[in-house]
């Protein structure tokens, strides 16, 4: 630090160095990277234990871990990636990184609060992985009652509570996000000329607070009911099981959109500006993320089609869920048409966005199936529910995660990694992706049931295949590991705007100053405004080619 | 050795219906999803960078209607879809929860980790169900602790069981054979081996199978004698000196409650009436009645509900 | 920042009182049996004291529009929850 002799000051990285200076920033910058950190280990935590999972189901017999061993496994797998991984990834790291870069404000709103955010997910986090330390859960992520309250006897109560910490977090987050966009925004930065991905992060807030509550009273419950035998949820005490359901549904379907929302704000963002061209019908794509948000709320029992729910509910609830799917199918059509007449390249980020806009519409499309109540009956449960949620949370959500840290990794971190091997990685993604995943709609169908520590033998070949492609899949995702650790330390530096994208946080340097702005910018014109590419070869970003025009960044002079 | 179906067999006339809706759907997703594809991969080829296409694009407020017709036509569209879709699948599902009135009568109970299966005449089977091919059968299901769900996969059926609670599920199966039954809630470490099979049989070895079997006594039977068993006699039955009501007649009937509501007695009730006695009171009657949570099997519960819906028309004072 | 008037200590020790003395009615309330009507007069108890809180505590009588609107947005929201899960539990069989 003492080598710094910078006048003013300097990018966010530079501002120190110690262990402390991090652990103790209120920069939100600095708090997207803890998120970062933190988060990216907790996702291989998860990820372990879905490996695990997949190697099991390789033989019908279950011969690799115990049926104990694998409940927890899964139990694991799902709370980690739920609660520590996809609800925080986007809005905890770019969220933060970019919500005050993106409207043009110098940090969050509360600055003090959104630290305290993450040592709450710290908290929480450590919390939950004393639970699975001291020997685990089994109830699955959903701790259906009465199960969860007075039949496992494993670490119910600590991972409830790590759950219940984090949901603080959420709520924290949210509070911050609603605040900052309400009030922060740079002068002519009207609610219109906000970045979808703005938008998405609005949306993600409203549903952070209003639900979260939720849960955080859903699993006190389940802890009084399991520590203080209180009747709540178990018929044995004079309690509903169902009413645990409702209550958990009603915040973990919305939970779903937090997943998904902010990975429709990516998308916006990195297919606008890799089409060179603005957004297809801007102000439905704004709509629809707050109708998602909105009727996201209303669908809830269409968890519970089969649960012992009447009939009039079901059918309520079965119209509800077809509503949902038409914002979202907006979004899909308008994404697909901002590529009509455009001026299309393919670098990374853009790759890892196609895919997820594909890899969505099968997940979408197959929601409606479950959405059918009849075919709920027989769907419900089994494979077809696996293989349609992880087309949604990991074909969509974590597509689209990869697809903006490789985006906004230049101005996250000032260098650039190689788009040659990131384009093999979202390749590898894409085909594990569909190796793993595809398999499972047909074993859905077939009849095999979700959280099954053995099957019978005629399922074994596409069980095998699916495991098959999950280890390409870790490939293409230990791949970014490697690449982007690398650009850190040898990776040329990037310039302010190396994609020659519209958006604020691309005016001010790579990385960026620790206020954000010299000055606080000012806005005159809507988002989006890529120059209409004109001739054969447009030239959209000609003039912003920065100091460091040398190697990889040269290479994106496909770009410019 | 090739054992590698894509289809599971289907046998029921309601599962053939599911399957039309089924394969309907993926058409549907088929073709979106196929456009979809080849939308982007179409605009990625002819408008890559660099191209030569045509990119001229209205502008102002002609681009601003053409947007909207196109918006409207992508909203109108799949609504309409979804929609009727939904309409289709709603009736079918109405199907599937109105069992109807002639269908032969099954029990199970669901239990970490097996399903205890009993006929009204008394067989008694576990993790599998007899039943004849062409007759409707409706199941009667409960859980002796957590939620469990009966799946038969070749029915189309699941309906989750709860404790505390009788679901019902019921089918026509209509060819002799040999089906999968599988538990779909997750219920604890032995969930995956909570499954077993339905065999449907010609009606003629059903009938030979159900004699044939370990029924000493049918269910109502059995009910009465632990009606006696568990001393439920000694306040219900007809010498009683205790100040408690009749079963005859009960079934069915509607009851009035002493806080001043009043329920139908269906075999919800009559189990709660046994399990969680203080939580409907018979109007007219002191609480004393204990609660018989712990003490009474599930399976034991629905032989006695089984006897005192054989009292439904039975006369007072008949039970001893 | 909207500032408003905050109300005095005696405010808050008179609307202290008042949700004490609406604890006790429903205590009071729990030894005569009413049927339904425990529920409904306890239910009535309720909103009135979190009325209370949400105007006196939580300043909401004298607040900008814009946290009136996401105060109410609460409400709405438990409101969906409350009617959407009646639509299961008044209409089983
Ligand atoms: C100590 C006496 C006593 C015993 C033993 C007893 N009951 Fe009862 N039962 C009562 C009384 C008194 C009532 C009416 C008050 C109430 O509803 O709790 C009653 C009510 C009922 C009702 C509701 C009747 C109606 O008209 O709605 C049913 C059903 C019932 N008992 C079944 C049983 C069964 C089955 C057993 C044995 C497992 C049993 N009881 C054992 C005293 C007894
Ligand atoms: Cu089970």
């Amino acid at each position: 630090m003492s080598t710094l002799m910078l006048p003013v000051r300097g990018n966010y990285l530079d501002e120190g160095f110690s262990l402390w200076s991090w652990l103790s920033s209120v920069d939100h910058k600095r708090i997207a990277i803890l998120y970062t950190i933190s988060i990216t280990m907790f996702f291989f935590v998860g990820g372990v234990a879905a490996s695990l999972i997949r190697l099991n189901l390789v033989t019908p017999t279950g011969d690799f871990v115990s049926a104990e061993t694998y409940n927890k496994l899964f139990t694991m797998h799902g709370v980690i990636m739920v609660w520590f991984f996809l609800i925080p990834s986007i809005p905890s790291t770019l969220g933060n990184f970019l919500v005050p870069l993106m409207i043009g404000a110098r940090d969050m709103a509360f600055p003090r609060l959104n630290l305290a955010s993450w040592y709450l997910y710290i908290g929480g986090g450590l919390f939950t992985v004393g639970a699975l330390i001291a020997g685990g859960v089994d109830t699955g992520w959903t701790f259906y009652t009465p199960y969860s309250t007075m039949f496992s006897n494993t670490h119910v109560i600590a991972a409830a509570a790590g759950v219940f910490i984090v949901g603080f977090s959420s709520i924290l987050t949210g509070i911050n996000f609603i605040v900052t966009i309400h009030k922060m925004r740079a002068p002519g930065m009207t609610w219109f000329r906000l970045p979808l991905f703005i938008w998405s992060m609005y949306a993600t807030a409203i549903i952070f607070v209003l639900a979260t509550p939720v849960l955080a009273m859903t699993l006190f419950l389940l802890a009084i009911e399991r520590f203080a035998g209180v009747g709540v949820f178990d018929p044995a005490l004079g309690g509903d099981p169902l009413l645990f359901q409702h209550l958990f549904w009603f915040y973990s379907h919305p939970a779903v959109y937090v997943m998904i929302l902010p990975a429709m704000g990516v998308a916006s963002e990195i297919i606008t500006c890799f089409a060179r061209k603005n957004v297809f019908a801007y102000r439905s794509m704004a709509f629809a993320v707050l109708a998602i948000a909105v009727i996201g709320f209303l669908v809830w029992g269409h968890h519970m089609f089969v649960a012992g729910t009447s009939v009039y509910s079901s059918i309520v609830f079965s119209i509800l869920s077809f509503l949902v799917a038409i914002p979202s199918a907006i979004k899909v059509f308008n994404w697909t048409a901002t590529l009509y007449k455009g001026s299309i390249h393919f670098e990374a980020p853009m790759l890892y966005l196609l895919g997820f806009v594909g890899l969505f519409t099968v997940g979408g499309m197959t929601g409606l199936f479950l959405a059918s109540l009849a075919l709920d009956v027989h769907l419900h449960d089994t494979y077809f529910v696996i293989a349609h949620f992880h087309y949604i949370m990991v074909g969509g959500s974590v597509m689209a995660f990869l697809g903006a840290i490789h985006f906004w990794w230049p101005k996250i971190t000032g260098r650039m990694y190689s788009d040659r091997w990131a384009r093999f990685a979202a390749i590898v993604v894409f085909i594990g992706f569909n190796l793993t995943f595809f398999p499972q709609f047909v074993l859905g169908y077939l009849g095999m049931p979700r959280r099954y520590h053995e099957y019978p033998p005629e399922f074994q070949v596409l069980n095998v295949l699916s495991s098959a492609g999950a280890s390409v899949l870790a490939v293409g995702y230990l791949l970014p590991l490697l690449y982007l650790l690398w650009s850190l330390k040898y990776g040329p530096r990037a310039t302010a705007n190396p994609w020659g994208a519209t958006g604020l946080e691309w005016q001010t340097s790579s990385p960026p100053p620790v206020d954000n702005f010299a000055s606080i910018p000012i806005v005159t014109a809507p988002p989006y405004q890529y120059e209409p590419p004109e001739g054969p070869h447009p030239n959209p970003s000609a003039g912003q080619k920065g100091e460091g025009s040398e190697g990889a960044v040269g290479a994106r002079d496909g770009l410019s | 050795m090739w054992n590698f179906p894509l289809h599971p067999p289907a046998d029921t006339p309601l599962a053939t219906r599911v399957d039309h809706l089924f394969y309907t759907w993926l058409g549907l997703a088929g073709v979106v999803t196929i456009a979809v594809f080849f939308l982007i991969v179409y605009f990625s080829v002819k408008y890559r960078h660099g191209s030569k296409a045509d990119r001229a694009m209205p502008t102002g407020a002609e681009l601003r209607r053409e947007s909207h017709r196109i918006e409207f036509a992508w909203i109108a569209t799949p609504l309409v879809i979804f929609l009727g879709m939904g309409f289709w699948a709603a009736d079918l599902y109405y199907v599937h929860a109105s069992p109807v009135a002639n269908a032969t009568e099954v029990y199970a109970v669901g239990k970490q980790w097996m399903w205890k299966i009993e006929h009204i005449g008394g067989q008694r089977e576990i993790d599998e169900l007899h039943v004849p091919a062409g007759r409707p059968i409706k199941l009667i299901m409960t859980s002796q602790d957590v939620i469990h769900s009966f799946f038969m996969p070749a029915f189309r059926i699941k309906q989750d069981v709860l404790p505390g609670r009788y679901t019902i599920l019921w089918f026509t199966a209509e060819h002799p054979g040999d089906y999968h039954l599988f538990c779909t809630q997750y219920c604890g470490t032995d969930h995956a081996r909570m499954i077993g099979h339905v065999v449907v049989m010609a009606p003629a070895d059903f009938q030979k199978w159900l004699t044939g079997g370990n029924a000493q006594q049918s269910m109502a039977e059995e009910g009465a004698g632990r009606f006696r068993q568990y001393g439920c006699s000694g306040c219900h039955g007809a010498n009683a000196s205790v100040h408690a009501p009749k079963l005859e007649g009960l079934f069915g009937r509607r009851v009035q409650l002493s806080d001043g509501t009043s329920v139908i007695a269906d075999e919800r009730y009559i189990h709660d009436s046994v399990m969680l006695p203080r939580s409907q009171v018979v109007a007219g009657y002191a609480p004393i009645m204990p609660s018989f949570q712990g003490q009474i099997a599930e399976e034991d519960l629905l032989d006695i509900i089984e006897y005192i819906k054989s009292l439904r028309d039975a006369n007072p004072g008949l039970v001893k | 920042m909207i500032t408003h008037p905050v109300p005095a200590i005696r405010t808050y020790v008179l609307v202290w009182v008042g949700l004490i003395v609406l604890l006790l009615l429903t205590l009071g309330s729990a030894f005569i049996p009413l049927g339904w009507g425990n529920a409904a007069i306890n239910l009535a108890i309720a909103v009135a004291k979190s009325l209370l809180v949400i105007f006196f505590y939580m300043h909401l009588r004298s607040a900008h529009y814009v946290l009136r609107i996401a105060a109410t947005a609460g409400f709405f929201w438990l409101a969906i929850l409350l009617g959407l899960s009646l639509t299961d539990f008044v209409t089983r069989y």
